[in-house]
């Protein structure tokens, strides 16, 4: 008998709770289909890569696990209040704790195994159109598969279960002190209205609407000199500020109704003001904690955006040639060569030298008008090093001094090889007139360089080279055709400079074998020694061979590994915030039942008490989202612009705040009409 | 007339410190086997506390209830558990079914935490539901009968077990009159043709006027006594509710 009633209880509870049945279904499904990536063969075949997206993974569902504990555990402690009278009745015929704990566990697990069931039949469609953008987003082509995959499942059973556990120990003292008087009570607990201190209140809520906007303005005057502990300190302090908002945002409402505003009596504003003032009084907590996972989930979609967007654009523009390979000045690259002729016949490949003529005046325009420099200063002594080539003492400290961002001289190429290179990549040849040279540099610095660029002009000889022109197409400018940049002069004038080092560009038709890159990596002897690296900070290589397909592939991948896990937690906090505000609201249509008839006999027709509804549902929903999106909106409109800046990709700083609040605004709505149509239903219900 | 419940000096406080309400105020008083008591008094009484104390609800401060040679006050909860079992039925004002469960269900399951089961417990559950005349709604859900139907079920769970002690608590305050007078009518044949022994708490005049026997509570205390000593059912009525018009407009906030 005890078996059935926990059965049927938890079948009512999957009725009356349905939007929390949903969301742990959705849990379940995006669980089991994010840890199947974990178990996907292709992905164990890429070795350490798979290790980093395992890594990656495994800290998101930490901190979903947190979060789904979190949910598991306010819903049952939600229910067991809801449910009060229904223990105390337990207790009254005579049934023990120990029983009423396991007919409680018992129903628990039911709603939660049905969940999960439910969870893993929707995951193994959700699984297909998730690994379908993952090899997307790694370049690959993915074959449907609907194959049965234990190791994921295990661990989504085991994660799962394990928070379901956790949140039911965490209540399990709450059976072992409650008595029937207690619970009797508990069940008319709620109807309390406390005003508590106004001016208290009001002063913490309106000090954390202050602290918002001087997060924003301080992420946007100081983000420059910001170091990590900073943000750490700002962040811990802009979640107090939240909690004080809510702490207080009831006694602003009340402090207005006190001071008698103009719009309380304006319609029903008065019932609105008064429902809602004690809907946050009650769950002030909770709805901090909604707007730091709202927040999140805002930010974690967004900077999966940027990031994506940057492994589609950012990565082709950076590696543009199929192999690029530097040696010293006196390499003559025939070794390298051979081995990529003789396994791809068809490739074209143009070895080149680049020169220098002990100059740098470009050098120094660079370290002068560089935001990337600016946090340093003007170099006080750009000193070379004894080759002559990169200088170590590089104005941005790097790991250990190995490398610096520039070449200790301006690096110059020929016409004929700069066109000869153009023409591989499939540009348009250039021309230079005389007494000029060009600029070929990377597209994100040309708004740092300014105009006064145009003014720097080049001592060769006894004249001056005056800049003729400036270009910014992919060119593989991290330390191979120069760092950042390369002047390009006529042949004659360059042949007059000394040799800096040798490069090999090549372009390979098709899928580059491994046979050939082994050999490549195999045939290049005379190391350049070379260490200078541009001043890129998303994706940096340093080495004398670069090799596109295996680079974007690589930066694909650890892109990728960023990015799915913030979506991945982006996802699961949204339907775990908007999931609390649904229950919380549904929860309530007993008692707005009795305040509609009352308005109704107050003569109030059924539509305005709908409209009265809607407004009061809306409002409820938007009071933890407003400081979301205000924050979040700041934070990544702020960071976006600065992303833009550093790595030259292209779109405004709102696309990826705007793309994902809309996402976001998408599954938001849903939530809130399916709440609002059940509890309009539940409260005209006869 | 055996006294099997006696009510001896017990005290009920509610609060702290500064702010204590004395809810019941040394009161004693007994109860015999197949006696039907009522309880009346103004809101705020103590009557309904008097009843949490007696049903186990809650505790006390000071004094003992015993039930035969069992005192409730110094039992742990566990043996307070099967003491409710094994001893009471409560019937409520709002009902206290389980939702979840059918009629027969609801009354099964009183049985079952006794550990009764199969065709003994069936066969109970039938005589009882055939004696309160809910045979025919058996397999329905609470939510698909009447209040009146629901009180009848509740009486049902509550008598199944052959408590020592049926406790009611207001059971009429949901009912319309024509339902209240079928519940009372029933309470009368429990007591009469089956020995029950009833315990009420109510504030309605004609419910209490079924009572044996009615005990009024003022301010915690018990301040008189009526004994329905052969006369009929409506001169009962007029004596309660003479006693009721000396205690009319008396409210204070201990209950």
């Amino acid at each position: 008998m005890l078996t059935k009633l926990s059965l049927r209880n938890a079948g009512r509870t999957w009725k009356d709770y349905l939007v929390f049945f949903v969301t742990l279904v959705l849990i379940a499904a995006i669980m089991l289909s994010f840890n199947g990536l974990l178990f996907n063969p292709d992905v164990q075949a890429l070795g350490s890569d798979s290790m980093v997206i395992a890594v990656m993974l495994g800290i998101a569902t930490f901190f979903i696990l947190l979060v789904l504990a979190w949910l598991i555990q306010y819903m049952i402690r939600f229910m067991m209040k809801k449910r009060s009278r229904e223990f105390a009745t337990y207790l009254l015929l005579g049934m023990r704790r120990r029983q009423i704990t396991h007919i409680f566990w018992g129903e628990s697990l039911a709603l939660g195994a049905m969940a999960f069931l439910l969870g893993t039949a929707i995951g193994l469609f959700l699984r297909q159109f998730l690994f379908a953008c993952f090899y997307t987003l790694i370049g690959k082509n993915y074959r449907l598969d609907f194959s049965w995959d234990t190791p994921s499942f295990l661990m989504t059973l085991l994660c799962f279960f394990f928070c379901y556990l956790l949140a039911l120990l965490f209540h399990q003292r709450k059976f072992r002190g409650m008595n029937i008087a207690g619970l009797v009570r508990a069940d008319r607990e709620n109807e309390h209205i406390r005003e508590g201190n106004l001016i208290a209140g009001t002063a913490a809520s309106l000090s954390g609407v202050a602290y918002f906007f001087l997060f924003g303005a301080v992420l946007y005057f100081r983000s420059e000199s910001l170091e990590s502990k900073d943000i750490i300190r700002m962040t811990i302090l802009l979640i107090l500020f939240i909690y004080l908002l809510y702490w207080g945002l009831a006694s602003l409402f009340n402090f207005y109704l006190k001071k008698r505003g103009k719009r309380i009596y304006q319609g029903t504003n008065l019932f609105l003001i008064r429902q809602l003032s004690s809907k946050i009084r009650t769950m002030r907590f909770t709805f901090g904690t909604l707007t730091v996972l709202f927040t999140l989930s805002l930010l974690g979609c967004s900077l999966a955006l940027m990031l994506n967007q940057y492994q589609n654009t950012q990565l082709v523009y950076k590696y543009p040639f199929s192999v690029s390979i530097l040696g010293n000045a006196g390499s003559t690259m025939e070794t390298e060569k051979e081995a990529i002729d003789m396994h791809s016949p068809d490739a074209v490949t143009h070895v080149y030298k680049v020169y220098h003529n002990r100059e740098e005046q470009m050098r120094s325009y660079y370290f002068t008008h560089l935001r990337a420099f600016a946090r340093y200063g003007v170099p006080e002594e750009n000193r070379q090093n004894e080759e002559g080539y990169a200088s170590i003492d590089s104005l941005i400290p790097m790991p250990g001094g190995i490398w610096a961002q520039y070449y200790g001289h301006d690096p110059f190429l020929r016409l004929s090889d700069y066109n000869a290179l153009r023409r591989m990549l499939g540009f348009q040849e250039v021309t230079l007139p005389e007494g000029g040279y060009l600029l070929q540099t990377k597209h994100r610095l040309l708004k740092e360089l300014g105009e006064d660029v145009s003014k720097v002009t080049i001592p060769v000889g006894s004249g001056e080279l005056y800049l003729a022109g400036i270009y910014t197409d992919a060119f593989c400018q991290d330390g191979h055709n120069g760092s950042d940049y390369i002047l390009v002069a006529a042949d004659s004038v360059v042949e007059q400079m000394e040799i800096y080092y040798t490069e090999l560009a090549s372009m390979i038709p098709g899928t580059l074998s491994d046979k050939l890159i082994s050999a490549v990596y195999s045939s290049h002897h005379d190391f350049s020694g070379i260490t200078a690296s541009g001043t890129d900070t998303m994706t940096l290589t340093i080495s004398d061979i670069l090799i596109s397909q295996q680079l974007i592939e690589e930066g694909k991948w650890g892109y990728t590994s960023f990015s799915l896990p913030m979506v991945y937690i982006g996802l699961v906090y949204l339907c775990v915030a908007l999931t609390i505000l649904s229950v919380q609201q549904l929860s309530d249509s007993g008692k707005y039942r009795y305040h509609c008839r009352l308005l109704s006999s107050l003569g109030l027709r059924k539509e305005q008490i709908n409209r009265t509804l809607f407004r009061q549902m809306s409002l409820f929903y938007l009071c933890p989202i407003l400081p979301a999106v205000l924050i979040s909106g700041m934070a990544v409109v702020i960071i976006s612009g600065k992303f833009v800046n550093a790595t030259g990709v292209s779109g405004c700083a709102l696309t990826y705040f705007g793309t994902s609040f809309l996402i976001f605004v998408g599954i938001y709505l849903l939530y809130f009409l399916a709440a609002y149509v059940a509890f309009v239903r539940e409260v005209w219900k006869e | 007339m055996n006294h099997f419940i006696e009510v001896c000096d017990v005290e009920k406080y509610y609060g702290k410190g500064g702010s204590v309400t004395k809810a019941v105020d040394r009161v004693s008083f007994s109860v015999g086997q197949g006696e039907f008591l009522g309880i009346m008094g103004a809101s705020g009484s103590g009557k309904t506390t008097l009843l949490n104390i007696l049903s186990t609800i809650d505790s006390v401060t000071s004094g003992h209830v015993f039930y035969g040679s069992d005192d409730i006050t110094v039992m742990n909860e566990d043996q307070l558990s099967d003491f409710r079992r094994d001893n009471l039925g409560f019937v409520f004002q709002d009902f206290n079914l389980l939702d979840t469960l059918t009629v027969r269900e609801n009354i099964v399951l009183a049985l079952s935490l006794q550990g009764k089961h199969g065709k003994d417990a069936e066969k109970k559950a039938r005589e009882v539901m055939d004696i309160l005349d809910i045979s025919s709604i058996q397999d329905k859900f609470t939510y698909q009968i009447s209040g009146g139907q629901k009180q009848r079920c509740a009486c049902a769970r509550a008598l199944v077990t052959d408590p020592r002690l049926i406790l009611a608590d207001e059971p009429t305050g949901a009912l319309d009159s024509k339902s209240s007078l079928m519940l009372m009518e029933t309470f009368h044949k429990l007591n009469t043709e089956m020995n029950s022994t009833i315990l009420m708490v109510t504030h309605d005049a004609f419910s209490a006027s079924w009572c044996k026997r009615i005990l009024f509570l003022k301010d915690g205390h018990i301040f008189h006594e009526l004994v329905r000593s052969g006369q009929d059912r409506r001169a009962f009525l007029n004596e309660i509710l003479d006693v009721l018009a000396l205690t009319g407009g008396e409210v204070s906030h201990a209950d």
